[in-house]
């Protein structure tokens, strides 16, 4: 049964009116219009619908509505400040990861996370960190520079 | 004065902004006032006849609008180059072959409702093995095939069979050259079906006014394409018909033919108008739409003790599945080339698309060059082998160049494959690390390829002039990622000499750009690059000429740059674009010119059909690309698991426009090739429904599958004289190397041969329990 839910949204509070039982994804694409985050495939098995939740990276598909309750949530659409691409948007474009873009959002949001728990990773932990995230594109080696290269704009 | 240049340059993706902000739209994020939503009804038999269909339950759901079956619909034939489909069907020829459709306020109502269709069928005997179903007698899929209308030279039939197309090369006497040989050697290819695995599903919404026009907006790589297969499967002339592409989340090929819009366009005409969405879940995708084909082959290669190849015999079995779609395009296209990049004066083809009664395969990323390089150049290395020559010098000596006629009779302009071969094989260094740890081998392996495109597919480009001396271009290419708008934008500023933050690419609308068939065949540089050119050019001219109205100055004394027209002699003497934009006055007032439109078109003038029994022409394909590639591997003997540790491969592109984006081409297709080399495949039980139509049983390659590095070379020696500044195509290429060049490794690593895809685990301890320590098939 559709009720309000109050959270935290790319840094504004929202209320609205939606099923507990819809997924995340579900939610930010049909309730609160936010269509940054995609859907490749609803099973958790391709990380295009990657967000930020209470300061993890999730996948949207998976996590039930009631957990958005009181939470802090960020999506693509948050990550751009006073007209500026976040670094990791511009390293995203420096390094020629995007091709089709389609995964780019989730993408983004996973790496964002990843640095900010782990500012400098190493090779490995870069593999560990996105492995849950599918690109059919690039080959993934745009996306690991887009990675460093964002490491070094951050330290900036 | 140095102007600044475009091409060649690494230019970023024009429209990269949108895309990392998430704000790109793509077809499933488009939302109209008062859409509704649209779920396919499928057959759940591989073959059968529909008896009886009961609606009553299904139209109970609240929320349903409209429920159409092949009953409401008229049997109107359409197909990508063979007629075969109709929108609806009684007779289902795979499971998911769409029966009807369900629209309704919701997309749980619509699925709850086509879930309530009861279908009676009488199940009919199927066939999923294309070499059985290329003998059966029995089991015809296509009775009628033989009235089905389609493309010459793509339709050439055999009536009462299962057999849509039938491609023959015949050059010189292969059987005197098998007799002539000292050494003949024979394999056996199997390849099965695998996913393009586009990360965006497919997805469109589609409307019609009450004036009979019906708009149409989808995810698709030929909106012209799709148009006339609309026009044909809805019965609606192709001025009422609107076509727009979104964005496109991955094409790969899956996203070449009309398919879901047919279908959502065909009940939309029951929805009152109303904007009708489909949007197919990864399941039903996977289930139920496309794949590349599976492929069982047949290669007999004869060489001489010197190491020349005099006679090869091949027999491809295509796998179409239930439609012919590209399948017949494939047969034709990848069996001409199937022969290899090799110099060889005996070649017998045969190559057939056979239909069967599985999910429908279309075009894939290079059709056929992966599959028949991973045998042919496994023949290659086992011949090497044979008469002790080096793998890299055995290919070297019967490349093709150019000069040679290759398999067709088509003489090459353009052909760096040596160097591909030279380059690969220097980066790669001569030492392999072997490491014989843990039971862990290493070894390494090469392969080359070619690959055809296309030359019966004309674009158009307009490019205008805006007010304020700005440019925008209607592309008829559309961008599925490979980055054809900013190519596009990057020829168009240095033809028109003006920088490229003043050019904005377009999307394709079929009403108002130029028609351009699709983005297939890697062929969107060569051909939109050439009519991008033209347009610029056009354009060009006529601002000069209005140039030389406004300055008083000789038209041959005036130039562009900077997006200005200025005076080559008295170069302070210049006008901007703009001032010429709505045309020139006169003394008295008058107005000349006016809005400026430039127009290019491409076509390949010289260009050539095949013949149908020989299979030659003298250009059947506007352009040949070559590459080569080394992989290095290690297995590991105990687990039979593979890891590609590098690859180093090198493309034979012409003209790299913009190297970046040529080199992730390269890295793309590679790591794609590597998914379908060592894990990818649909899983097809007998009653022929598929069983890993998932993410996590369906595996694709992860950043963790990628080898340790990635060397990408675009090699520019050869610049074809008919490409935008030489410029050829790479896109498909990038895919055809991987799987051959990491069987080769294997074979080195570990002394066996595998000739199916995919390099499972299970396969290699196989063949390592076998111990036959060659050609273990
Ligand atoms: S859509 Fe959520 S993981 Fe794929
Ligand atoms: S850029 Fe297309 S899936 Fe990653």
């Amino acid at each position: 049964m559709k009720r309000d839910i109050k959270c935290t949204i790319n840094g504004r509070q929202r209320t609205f009116y939606a099923d507990p039982c819809a997924s995340v994804l579900d939610v930010l694409r049909d309730v609160l219009h936010l269509m940054g985050t995609k859907e490749g495939c609803g099973t958790g098995d391709c990380g295009a619908c990657t967000i930020i939740w209470n300061g993890k990276a999730v996948n949207s598909c998976l996590l039930l509505a009631n957990r958005m309750e009181n939470a802090e949530i960020w999506t693509i659409e948050g990550l751009m400040k006073d007209g500026e691409l976040h670094p990791i948007q511009q390293a995203f474009i420096e390094a020629g990861a995007t091709q089709c873009g389609f995964c780019n959002p989730g993408f983004i949001m996973r790496i964002k996370a990843m640095l900010e728990e782990n500012p400098d990773p190493t090779d490995e932990e870069i593999t560990q960190g996105l492995v849950g995230n599918i690109c059919r594109c690039t080959g993934y080696k745009a996306i690991r520079d887009a990675v460093k290269i964002a490491v070094k704009k951050q330290r900036r | 004065m140095s102007v600044k240049k475009y091409v060649g340059e690494n230019i970023t993706d024009v429209r990269s902004v949108n895309k990392v902000t998430g704000a790109t739209q793509y077809a499933a994020d488009i939302n109209l006032p008062g859409m509704l939503y649209a779920v396919m009804i499928r057959s759940e038999y591989a073959h059968a006849v529909v008896k009886d269909i009961d609606l009553s339950e299904a139209l109970k759901v609240e929320g349903v609008v409209a429920i159409v079956t092949y009953k409401d619909f008229p049997e109107l034939h359409f197909g990508t180059y063979v007629h075969d489909q109709v929108a609806f069907t009684e007779h289902p020829k795979y499971v998911g072959d769409p029966i009807g459709a369900a629209a309704a306020e919701t997309e749980e109502a619509a699925e709850k409702a086509a879930s309530l269709v009861r279908i009676k069928y009488e199940v009919l005997p199927h066939i999923l093995n294309p070499e059985e179903a290329f003998k059966s007698k029995e089991i015809i899929i296509h009775p009628n095939m033989h009235t089905y209308k389609g493309y010459a030279g793509f339709f050439n039939f055999k009536k009462g069979t299962n057999i849509p197309n039938h491609l023959k090369v015949r050059k010189g006497d292969v059987e005197k050259g098998f007799a002539e040989a000292d050494y003949v050697v024979e394999s056996r290819i199997t390849i099965p079906p695998i996913y393009h695995g586009n990360i965006e599903t497919h997805a469109c919404v589609c409307k019609y006014d009450p004036d009979g026009r019906l708009t149409v907006q989808s995810t698709t790589q030929g909106p012209f394409l799709l148009r006339e297969m609309l026009s044909t499967a809805i019965g609606l002339p192709m001025n009422r018909i609107t076509v727009v592409h979104t964005a496109v989340g991955g094409g790969f090929g899956g996203k070449i033919s009309g398919n879901i819009e047919i279908r959502a366009a065909a009940i939309a005409q029951k929805c009152e108008y109303r904007p009708v969405k489909m949007v197919l879940s990864r399941r039903e995708e996977w289930e139920t739409v496309y794949t590349r084909q599976a492929l069982v082959g047949y290669y007999k290669t004869g060489v001489s003790k010197d190491g020349k190849i005099i006679a090869r015999k091949v027999t491809l079995y295509w796998d179409a599945g239930a439609y012919a779609d590209y399948e017949v395009s494939v047969a034709r296209s990848a069996g001409y080339m199937s022969a290899g990049p090799y110099d060889i004066p005996n070649i017998w083809i045969d190559s057939y698309a056979i239909y069967t009664n599985k999910l429908v395969a279309t075009a894939y990323r290079g059709f056929g060059c992966s599959e028949t390089t991973f045998c042919y150049e496994q023949d290659m290395d086992i011949i090497a082998d044979k008469f002790g020559l080096d793998p890299v010098k055995f290919r070297l000596k019967n490349a093709l160049e150019r000069g040679m006629e290759n398999a067709t009779g088509q003489r090459l302009r353009s052909c760096a494959l040596k160097d591909c071969i030279n380059l690969v094989n220097e980066k790669a260094g001569r030492e392999t690390k072997k490491s014989e740890n843990d039971g862990i081998k290493r070894g390494r392996g090469i392969a080359v390829m070619h690959k055809f495109t296309v030359h019966t597919v004309p674009t158009a480009d307009i490019v205008k002039l805006n007010e304020d001396g700005t440019i925008t271009l209607e592309t008829s290419a559309v961008d599925i990622g490979q980055g054809s708008n900013t190519v596009m934008a990057q020829i168009l500023a240095d033809v028109l000499g003006i920088g490229i933050d003043k050019i904005t690419v377009v999307p394709i609308n079929t009403d108002y750009s130029g028609y351009g068939w699709q983005t297939a065949a890697s062929s969107k540089t060569f051909f939109n690059g050439n009519s991008t050119i033209r347009a610029g050019l056009d354009l060009r001219r006529k601002i000069l000429h209005y140039g030389s109205m406004v300055l008083h100055i000789p038209e041959s004394d005036l130039a562009t740059r900077d997006g200005k027209i200025y005076s080559l002699s008295d170069p302070d003497k210049s006008i901007p674009f703009s001032a010429v934009s709505l045309g020139v006055f006169n003394e008295e007032g008058g107005q000349y010119g006016g809005p400026v439109i430039g127009y290019g078109v491409f076509t390949v003038e010289d260009g050539s059909f095949l013949d149908t029994e020989t299979g030659q022409g003298r250009k059947p394909s506007a352009f040949w690309m070559f590459a080569a590639m080394i992989a290095e591997v290690e297995v590991n003997t105990e687990t039979g698991n593979i890891r590609v540790v590098r690859f180093v491969s090198a493309n034979d592109v012409g003209k790299a426009i913009n190297p970046k984006m040529v080199q992730g081409q390269i890295n793309g297709g590679a790591i794609q090739g590597l998914g379908s080399a060592l894990f990818e495949e649909v899983l097809i039980n007998r009653e022929g429904k598929v069983m890993n139509a998932n993410m996590h049983d369906y595996k694709m390659p992860t950043i963790g599958d990628c080898p340790d590095e990635m060397i990408s070379i675009p090699v520019e020696t050869q610049p074809h004289p008919d490409g935008p500044f030489g410029a050829k195509g790479v896109g498909e290429p990038a895919m055809a190397c991987p799987a051959a060049a990491i069987a080769n490794a294997v074979a080195d690593a570990l002394g066996v041969r595998i000739y199916s895809m995919p390099l499972t685990p299970e396969k290699i301890l196989d063949a390592l329990e076998k111990k036959s320590p060659k050609e273990v098939r």
